[in-house]
């Protein structure tokens, strides 16, 4: 009989040993499950994310798409000897040393544990919840993107699980747009139209957070890059028609803080300047090249504002403000409302719309002070196209070296611009190399073409 | 491992241990003795009546222990209790406190000749075989224990240990190394069993404090720069009250301890009341601490002349700026600092008062203590303590129930220095004086006098124990138990900075600040537990099962205060300008189920299976139980046939072997969970979050293999023993930090790799009890401990070794790969190295390919009691054979600098072509990769083998004429001394700790006197 009752405590003590053993979370730091069960915690996660994309990483700055692409690109006369960036402006990248990607799948994890945490959430205000969870979809889209177009197949990261994220293959390049796609058009529903303040619910002017204008034009420019001209005119249309919110900026004010262009920006975080003006300003990293500067035409007001310095040591003057003291008067801007009348531009070519892309290259081209495009051939508008795009949207997000990518043009320009930057060019590196630690640690993955570790 | 060594050491001692003879004056004690029960079994009623008792039982294996009988003894002399329960089948003599028993022959057989006359009887059995010690959840002998465990007892645990409890285990138990991290009470204590059984996670063994798990660290020490990180929570336990430490070490000892017990477990456990008269006893001593060694350094002549060399040597001219020594400073002034800072005497007084006895049904011991001791820096820092213990016992009528209760609580107060005055003992020689004509103290240089002034540190410590244990006997044989402990360590100090640290003339620009720190340490445990006890024939079976709910939680808070403007409101935080503060916890909670089953068969083969099953909240949700077990044999070969006729000099022979698996959990809390910490700034004003770490679900315990094999071996009636016994460790399941892919969105996770770790070893203790004449007793303990160590895999050569020293398979883990020295070059004076060709190369060209490991190759101890008459002496001497730290270098200032030196940097290079040992004196950068390199090289570790006096005392008892006279029932006088003396070629402060800064192991004298009313 008490044998019986041992075997029964023992029973007992066994079931609820689980319970036993929960110590609850650690209140030194926030544990994975505890940050989900408060709304102020929960938008903690994606605040902490812009904070730390705002902080260096590879958003902006030496390490920032806009830089390095650039230099990748024919956009700047290198003027530094830093070796990243020399490797980049040779078009030699090192695969010890390979930008963007650790840093862009950091992101992605963030997003995804945020993904993650989301669905199982309960205790969550569900406006709030949902708003998160369209920021994260948005912001993993957003990483994907420059991802999936320097590297090629990836790895698609979408779960938390390092076992099975260590060991990924790569996946095709149409299936992680795919997830792109789905995450936008998620993010689309999802996100609020107002811009929030931090704690999710408040409506605010500043345009630092993502909203459901931010994830359609994002999709406008998938869609433009998978060659979906009617969606990529839909998807335009739906930002270029709200009014309340966006209009094209005096050239001046494209980047001030409150510039009605913009579309989500990033705040700087503990300065009052952004890094890009520190690195093209201050730092005289680059200046742009000659072939550039031999696309503006003559009277274009862009030419005045938007470029620094004399005579033809001319840096990038997008963003002017590196004055270290009061309130930054400038954004990070990550989208803008220019791109999606040149996005409109070209896809209403592509479908024929001649004088509607006629129309949208215009209103660029107005506010740089430049006459009407008259003429409408085909291919010179999409020349006329190609060039505004180049100009508007220099030392920009990559924008350059993206476009002759998905052009495929890229192989023409830049034999043509490495004589410029004491280079060679070859057709591979148009993909950026895998970083060689990664193929060291996870066997699944393979080397892009024309790499050798 | 030297053989021939070993060879040697055993050799010696078996000649040391040749003669013997022993006498004893049988004085019976007419004590009264109360046991009931059925079928109680000999073995039983020993226990009791040991309990009841001061005396213990000794007896051979031909004595029945597994005889059972009814009894109803109520206050009945213990005479007649023996004469009752050994009938006249044995025989008995008491032997001090011994009883020895021994079987008479079953049939009268003549005398023989040379058996020894009445008064100096022979001991059949060796007492140190049959003493109780104590196991996991029980106790047994060392007689017919299957395990390895090694017991400590006795009055010279406190004598040994000053304030640090586990300053008693030095050189006393074979395979565990205690070394001190320094002489101030509160430093860390570094506990190591059998070697380093992880890569990167704890090694140290778990601690039972009267079956409450005690956390030996009270970590981030209260904020104390001087105890440090990893302050010893020993410090605070009075060894007064403790009567054994058990030291379980293999598979067999350790495996019903699950995942904490890989690096082995020591039971500590706390005096407790016996029946019998109302005994009063009080101890009062008094004593002085003072450094034992100290260095030699260049005197001012010597030092102004080195200056002056390198000057020279750089070709620099000495400024006012670059050479205030030289040419500001009194050139003719000596200092010595080594005696100015740690050349005074400290000064102890310690009184321990106790009140025990009780009846058969009631047993209490209550007692208080009370230690001062100063130290021997300047000022008045002190450490005062003082607490009680208290312990009962009560029975039931029937004696089938019973309740103890052990408490004990301890308050600690020290106040400390903010730094280690050793620290600064290498100040140039002619330094301005201290304190100015009118008494004020010097602010013109960094006078560590100022250290008088602040910071000053002063804490508060409590630490409590309580355990009550209940216990009912419910069949004959079946005894259930629970036992319910309790610990509350906590502290709070004050760090208090003064504006009186800085020159009265810039005071007004400077602001004071004080910090504070709290900690709180909670354990708790209750273990359910049921034995069963069965003699059946020739066969004793004892089968235990129980259960463990343990819990530990840690909270710390520290606050900083800063800009108080005037000292007098230093301590109130209410006047600072700005506070911060954080709060840190921890918290562990561990639940287990337990079994063992131990088969004695004609008390010749012994057979037993331990397995434990626990769950950890430190292990991811996937491996948060695991089963550990182990099995342990023995074979008693003396008890067999053809051993009989051997009896007279192999008289007693075991073997015995034991093998199985146990965890290692000290790898920190919370780890496996994935964790968001706070960025840095704020983003839309608020600060949000970043993962800190990756969820690990199967983040578990390292796992350690254990396998040994021994032999127990008693000669000459067992007054030598020898014990051997051989270890092989295999660890494995090692938790490493290794990188991942970039697409993991971490870089690295802390996760169990399959690395294997070997520890292996052999130990030997050789003891002889009893060697005694009817003036004259000698017994003596000698043990030593070969160990080696290597990592036996790492299988993934990708994943880089994180740990600052880099592991390299095949090697020990302590083994580095350091340049080799080639002395200095005959023409520049800078040190030189080897490269790959052995040519002598500048550092930057060095090849780091020489092996230098510090790990002990050999440690040991050995301890010897003298009794002459009245006279009492034990010497306790421990040795260590290693490497050690080359402290004649210092990494921040080189010869030439402004800093004394050691005096052997005298034999330095002067001039193109000297050939010299050290390199030329220089007080620029210059030759600074060099002498970093050499502290790198082989140069910078040198032999720190050392054989110590660690404990002496001498001891004198009053005769029994002066105590009827003072009306005591003992009295005894003692002078006592810690670390008198060390033989060493170690050119440092001390050889065990190895360091510049930290104040060495003091020396110890004090004298005493015991008595009891």
């Amino acid at each position: 009989m008490r044998g019986g009752q041992l075997l029964l405590i023992g029973i007992v003590l066994l079931s609820s040993c689980r319970k036993l053993l929960d110590v609850g979370s650690p209140i030194d730091n926030v544990t994975t499950n505890s940050a989900f069960n408060s709304d102020v915690t929960a938008a903690a996660l994606m605040t902490g994310l812009y904070y730390d994309m705002s902080n260096g990483g590879a958003f902006m700055g030496s390490k920032g798409i806009s830089y390095l692409c650039g230099l990748s690109a024919d956009e700047f006369l290198l003027q530094q000897e830093e070796e990243l960036a020399l490797s980049l402006y040779h078009n030699q990248i090192q695969t010890t040393d390979v930008p963007f990607w650790r840093v862009l799948y950091q992101y992605i994890y963030r997003v995804n544990a945020t993904i993650e945490g989301l669905h199982t959430a309960t205790k969550l205000t569900p406006v709030i919840r949902q708003q998160l969870m369209g920021e994260a979809k948005f912001t993993r889209a957003f990483c994907y993107f420059y991802l999936v177009n320097l590297f090629g197949d990836l790895p698609l990261v979408i779960g938390t699980d390092y076992k099975i994220n260590a060991t990924l293959y790569r996946t095709s390049a149409s299936k992680v747009y795919d997830l792109i796609m789905a995450d936008l058009k998620d993010a689309q529903e999802l996100l609020r139209t107002d811009y929030l303040q931090a704690d999710m619910v408040s409506v605010t002017s500043d345009r630092v957070r993502p909203n459901k204008w931010a994830a359609v034009a994002l999709l406008a420019r998938v869609q433009l890059y998978l060659d979906n001209w009617q969606d990529a005119i839909n998807a335009s249309t739906i930002v270029l028609d709200n009014h309340d919110l966006y209009d094209t900026s005096n050239i001046s004010q494209v980047f001030q803080k409150d510039s009605r262009e913009a579309i989500w920006q990033l705040q700087p975080v503990d300065k009052t300047f952004t890094d890009d003006a520190v690195l093209f300003i201050q730092q005289r990293s680059v200046h742009i090249s000659d072939d550039l500067l031999l696309s503006f035409e003559k009277g274009d007001l862009r030419r005045q504002d938007w470029l620094g310095g004399i005579n033809s040591d001319l840096y990038p003057y997008k963003y002017k403000n590196i004055d270290g003291t009061g309130v930054s008067s400038e954004n990070l801007v990550m989208l803008r409302l220019a791109e999606q009348y040149l996005i409109r531009a070209e896809a209403r070519l592509q479908t024929g719309d001649i004088d509607g892309a006629k129309a949208d290259l215009n209103v660029i081209r107005a506010r740089a002070g430049l006459r009407d495009i008259t003429f409408t051939v085909p291919d010179q508008l999409m020349q006329a196209i190609q060039q505004e795009r180049r100009i508007e949207l220099f030392a920009e997000w990559g924008h350059r070296w993206l476009d002759l990518k998905r052009t495929h043009h890229v192989n023409a320009v830049m034999e043509g611009a490495v004589g410029t930057k004491e280079g060679n060019w070859a057709s591979y590196a148009q993909w950026y190399p895998i970083p060689q630690s990664e193929i060291i640690l996870n066997q699944h993955l393979f080397q892009n073409e024309g790499y050798h570790d | 491992m030297g053989m021939p060594e070993r060879t040697k050491c055993c050799t010696l001692f078996l000649l040391l241990y040749t003669c013997c003879l022993l006498q004893v004056h049988g004085q019976q004690g007419r004590i009264s003795i109360s046991i009931s029960g059925r079928r109680l079994s000999l073995q039983h009623l020993f226990t009791k009546i040991q309990e009841q008792t001061d005396y213990y039982f000794s007896y051979g294996a031909d004595v029945n222990v597994a005889r059972t009988m009814d009894v109803d003894f109520k206050q009945t002399r213990l005479s007649t209790v023996l004469k009752t329960i050994l009938g006249n089948d044995y025989s008995w003599e008491f032997d001090g406190r011994s009883i020895n028993i021994r079987k008479l022959p079953s049939t009268p057989i003549p005398v023989p000749a040379h058996k020894p006359a009445r008064d100096t009887p022979q001991l059949i059995q060796g007492k140190a075989l049959d003493e109780t010690v104590i196991i996991a959840y029980g106790t047994t002998t060392q007689r017919f224990s299957t395990g390895n465990v090694t017991a400590i007892k006795g009055e010279s645990i406190a004598g040994q240990s000053g304030t640090n409890l586990l300053l008693a285990l030095q050189g006393r138990v074979p395979g565990l190394l205690v070394t001190q991290t320094g002489g101030i009470g509160g430093m860390a204590m570094k506990v190591q069993l059998r070697g380093q059984n992880s890569l990167e996670n704890g090694t140290q063994p778990l601690f039972i404090i009267d079956g409450i798990p005690y956390n030996p660290t009270l970590s981030g020490g209260l904020g104390s720069q001087i105890w440090g990180e990893k302050a010893s929570a020993f410090n605070f336990i009075n060894p007064e009250d403790v009567e054994s430490i058990d030291v379980l070490k293999d598979a067999d000892a350790t495996a019903i301890y699950g995942s904490r017990g890989a690096n082995g477990v020591i039971l500590i456990n706390t005096r407790k009341g016996k029946a019998g008269k109302t005994q009063l006893r009080f101890n009062i001593a008094t004593g002085v601490t003072y450094t034992g060694h100290s260095v030699q350094l260049l005197n001012t002549p010597q030092y102004l002349a080195m200056r002056n060399e390198a000057f020279r040597n750089d070709g620099i001219k000495p400024t006012d700026r670059n050479a205030p020594d030289l040419l500001k400073w009194d050139t003719t002034r000596y200092t010595d600092w080594q005696k100015e800072l740690i050349g005074g005497t400290g000064r102890t007084i310690s009184t321990q008062a106790s009140i025990s006895g009780g009846s058969t049904n009631y047993q209490y011991l209550l007692s208080g203590h009370y230690r001062r001791e100063s130290m021997v820096f300047p000022g008045a820092f002190a450490d005062t303590r003082g607490g009680f213990h208290l312990s009962t016992n009560t029975n039931s009528n029937n004696q089938r129930f019973s309740v103890t209760f052990i408490g004990s609580f301890l308050a600690d107060k020290t106040t400390l220095p903010g730094f280690d005055f050793t620290s600064r003992i290498m100040l140039p020689p002619n330094t301005p004086p201290a304190y100015l004509e009118d008494g004020s103290l010097n602010y013109s240089w960094l006078n560590p006098y100022i250290g008088l002034v602040g910071p000053l540190f002063n804490a508060d410590v409590k630490n409590l124990l309580a355990n009550i244990g209940l216990q009912y006997r419910l069949l004959p044989g079946l005894v259930l138990k629970t036992n319910v402990g309790y610990n509350w360590l906590t502290g709070r100090s004050a760090s208090l900075t003064p504006l009186a640290i800085y020159a009265p003339a810039i005071r007004n620009t400077r602001r004071g600040s004080a910090q504070h720190f709290h900690y709180e340490g909670i354990s708790r445990i209750i273990e359910p537990q049921a034995t069963y006890t069965l003699d059946k024939f020739d066969w004793h079976l004892q089968i235990l099962a129980g259960g463990t709910l343990q819990g530990y939680n840690e909270n710390r808070d520290a606050l900083y205060a800063d800009g108080f403007k005037d000292d007098a409101l230093l301590s109130n935080i209410y006047y600072a300008d700005t506070v911060y503060g954080k709060t840190e916890t921890a918290a562990y909670r561990y639940v287990a189920l337990f079994g063992r089953m131990g088969i004695n068969y004609k008390n010749r083969y012994l057979l037993n299976l331990s397995v434990r099953r626990d769950g950890s909240s430190r292990f991811g949700p996937r491996k948060q139980f695991a089963s550990f077990g182990a099995i342990g044999a023995a074979w008693i070969f003396t008890e067999e046939h053809f051993a009989k006729h051997l009896q007279d000099i192999l008289s007693f022979g075991k073997l015995r072997a034991s093998y199985g698996t146990t965890g290692n959990d000290q790898i920190g809390d919370y780890q496996y969970l994935g964790q968001y910490k706070k960025v840095d700034g704020n983003y839309q004003n608020v600060t949000g979050l970043r993962p800190a770490s990756l969820f690990n679900a199967d983040f578990a315990w390292e796992l350690t293999r254990k396998s040994e094999l021994g032999l127990d071996l008693g000669f000459l009636h067992d007054k030598l023993l020898l014990y051997a016994s051989y270890y092989l460790y295999r660890s494995s399941n090692q938790l490493v930090s290794y990188p991942l892919p970039d697409i993991t969105g971490s870089g690295s996770i802390i996760g169990n790799l399959p690395a294997v770790i070997r520890n292996n070893g052999l130990e030997l203790v050789l003891s002889a009890q009893h060697i005694r004449n009817r003036n004259f007793e000698w017994a003596s303990s000698f043990n030593i401990t070969f160990g080696h160590n290597q990592l036996l895999r790492y299988p993934d050569p990708t994943i880089p070794m994180q740990s600052s020293t880099g592991f390299v398979e095949g090697q020990a883990l302590s083994q580095l790969y350091v340049a080799t020295a080639m002395g200095v070059d005959p023409a520049t004076g800078a040190y030189q190295f080897a490269d790959a060709n052995h040519h002598p190369v500048p550092a930057d060209k060095a090849v780091e390919s020489k092996p230098m490991d510090m790990a002990p190759v050999c440690y040991g101890g050995w301890r010897n009691n003298f009794q002459w008459r009245r006279f009492g002496l034990e010497i306790l001497l421990q040795f260590t054979k290693q490497k050690g730290l080359n402290t004649i270098f210092d990494p921040n200032y080189m010869p030439g600098y402004v800093q004394n030196q050691y005096a052997v940097v005298l034999s330095r290079w002067q001039q193109p072509g000297d050939i010299a040992t050290y390199q030329r004196y220089t007080q620029t950068g210059s030759l600074r990769n060099g002498y970093r390199k050499a502290i790198e090289s082989d140069l910078g570790y040198v032999d720190a083998s050392f054989i110590r006096c660690r404990y002496v005392e001498a001891s004198w008892s009053f005769p029994v004429k002066l105590l009827q006279r003072l009306h005591l029932q003992e009295g005894k006088c003692y002078l006592q001394g810690q670390n008198l003396l060390t033989w060493t070629h170690y050119t440092g402060l001390d050889p065990e700790t190895q360091s510049k800064t930290t104040l060495p192991p003091l020396r110890m004298v004090s004298c005493g006197l015991k008595i009891a009313l």
